[in-house]
């Protein structure tokens, strides 16, 4: 069937073989062909090694930057997840800390103000002790000096009754007399 | 504006200056050594135009490449992208990487190659010689100066042909002789599924068949530089034969996309049928 093709393909040749009579139609020749083949691998190599490679490797430069630019972008995300999970952490452990801090310091606080208390009015209680006692010394001496001053009225007083000057051992006994009368 | 004529005029020439044969013209030799000489024809001269063109123009949308790309980078980087997205499924994570690179040149290769076809003066612009045959009639033959790589078989069995070197290459380098001689002579059967004989028999049709694989194989260049040229000298003679109507250059254009795109992606495809095998039972497994 080929063969009826060429056949077909190349009526107007005369002689030959088919292959010959096809070859012949088209002007294949080894010449032409090798040139033909020769320009096309120059071409192509000049076009690959100064226009279709650098392309080549400046989109694979450019994928790889993107892709890079991708992968450093999910490691930020990831860090920022990762630092928000931390600040979050961190946070509420500060605001327990912090608790801790405050329920302590109203503790202590707490403390200082009972110790405080418990101070003054252990200082009251000391203060009205020892005004007590004061006042009872105070009272003591009062009654001492009234005694005394009781004692001379009435030595004086008994003095002047019996218009005459007491010696020193009847005043005596007069005024611890009266002490002994005003104590009773 | 200025240009306006000119073009009109190259235009207009078109469909007088439609005589294109199946072969390129050859335009001058370049002597090699005693009795050898390369010849240039004029498809060789309008692709390497076109190629230095379209080196020239890469350069200029890319310049240096950016991180922030410019909008030249940008558009290519697309297209790239594009084709990556496409090819890497195609050909597997192994051959890719080696084989990515010419399928990308193949197809901006191609694609320039065939919309250069269609800028008004290529294939239009040229001489008139006159022939005279053996029983002594002389017959006009007219030159193009200028003549597409896809209209020209050399230009794209050439490409074919590189495909097809670098089909082989790849599939031995990243396949291995034991994983290609499977592909294409080897039961496919599972032994458990099957009963004995039906499977010693299926060895047999899968061993037949492999020959088959092997003769579509061959034909594979031809059936990619004959669909190149087809469907580049079949546009350009009817883009000569309707003086440019509009409509049918704008299918052009769009042919010159699809079929850079097919050449491109049937050549990623013969590839990964082979290459692509040990990516697919890694994945299942």
């Amino acid at each position: 069937m080929f063969a009826q093709i060429l056949a077909s393909a190349a009526p107007a040749v005369e002689g030959g073989n088919k292959f010959t009579q096809v070859t012949t139609k088209f002007g294949i020749e080894a010449g032409p062909l090798v040139v033909q083949i020769i320009s096309f691998a120059v071409l192509a190599l000049v076009v690959w090694y100064f226009g279709f490679r650098p392309l080549m490797q400046t989109i694979a430069e450019r994928q790889s930057k993107i892709a890079e630019g991708l992968q450093f972008s999910e490691d930020m995300k990831a860090k920022l997840a990762q630092s928000e999970a931390d600040y979050k952490a961190k946070m509420t452990q500060a605001a327990q800390e912090a608790a801790a801090v405050i329920e302590a310091a109203r503790k202590s606080a707490k403390e200082t103000v009972e110790k405080a208390a418990q101070d003054a009015i252990a200082r009251a209680e000391e203060t009205e002790k020892r005004a007590t006692e004061n006042i009872a010394r105070e009272r003591e001496k009062m009654l001492a000096e009234l005694k005394g001053e009781v004692a001379a009225l009435v030595v004086e007083t008994t003095a002047k009754l019996l218009a005459r000057d007491l010696p020193a051992a009847e005043k005596s006994r007069l005024a611890e007399a009266a002490a002994k009368a005003i104590k009773a | 504006m200025k240009f306006f004529p000119c073009i009109a005029a190259l235009l207009m020439a078109s469909p007088v200056a439609s005589a294109a044969t199946e072969a390129a013209e050859k335009l001058f030799e370049i002597p090699l050594w005693d009795g050898f000489s390369l010849p240039i024809t004029n498809s060789i001269v309008t692709a390497w135009i076109v190629a230095i063109l379209l080196i020239v123009l890469i350069r200029l949308a890319c310049g240096k490449p950016k991180l922030i790309p410019s909008k030249g980078q940008y558009a290519i980087e697309t297209v790239i992208g594009m084709f990556k997205d496409i090819l890497e499924p195609i050909l597997g994570k192994k051959a890719f990487p080696a084989a990515f690179p010419l399928l990308i040149c193949l197809f901006f290769f191609i694609l320039a190659q065939n919309w250069a076809g269609l800028i008004p003066g290529v294939g239009t612009i040229g001489w008139h010689e006159t022939a005279v045959s053996a029983d002594g009639t002389t017959t006009e033959h007219f030159i193009p100066l200028f003549r597409a790589l896809g209209a020209d078989m050399n230009g794209t069995l050439g490409l074919a042909l590189v495909s097809f070197g670098a089909w082989a290459i790849l599939i031995f380098k990243y396949a291995g002789p034991k994983a290609v001689l499977f592909d294409w002579f080897g039961n496919k059967a599972d032994k458990r599924d099957v009963p004995a004989a039906v499977y010693y028999f299926l060895s047999l049709v899968f061993f037949a068949v492999g020959f088959i694989e092997i003769i579509s194989i061959i034909f594979r260049p031809v059936s990619l530089s004959f669909r190149l040229f087809g469907n580049v000298f079949g546009g350009e003679t009817l883009m000569h034969s309707t003086g440019y109507f509009t409509a049918f250059y704008f299918l052009e254009i769009l042919v010159g996309v699809v079929q850079a795109l097919v050449f491109t992606l049937l050549s990623a495809v013969y590839i990964g049928l082979i290459t692509n095998h040990d990516d697919s039972h890694e994945e299942e497994s």
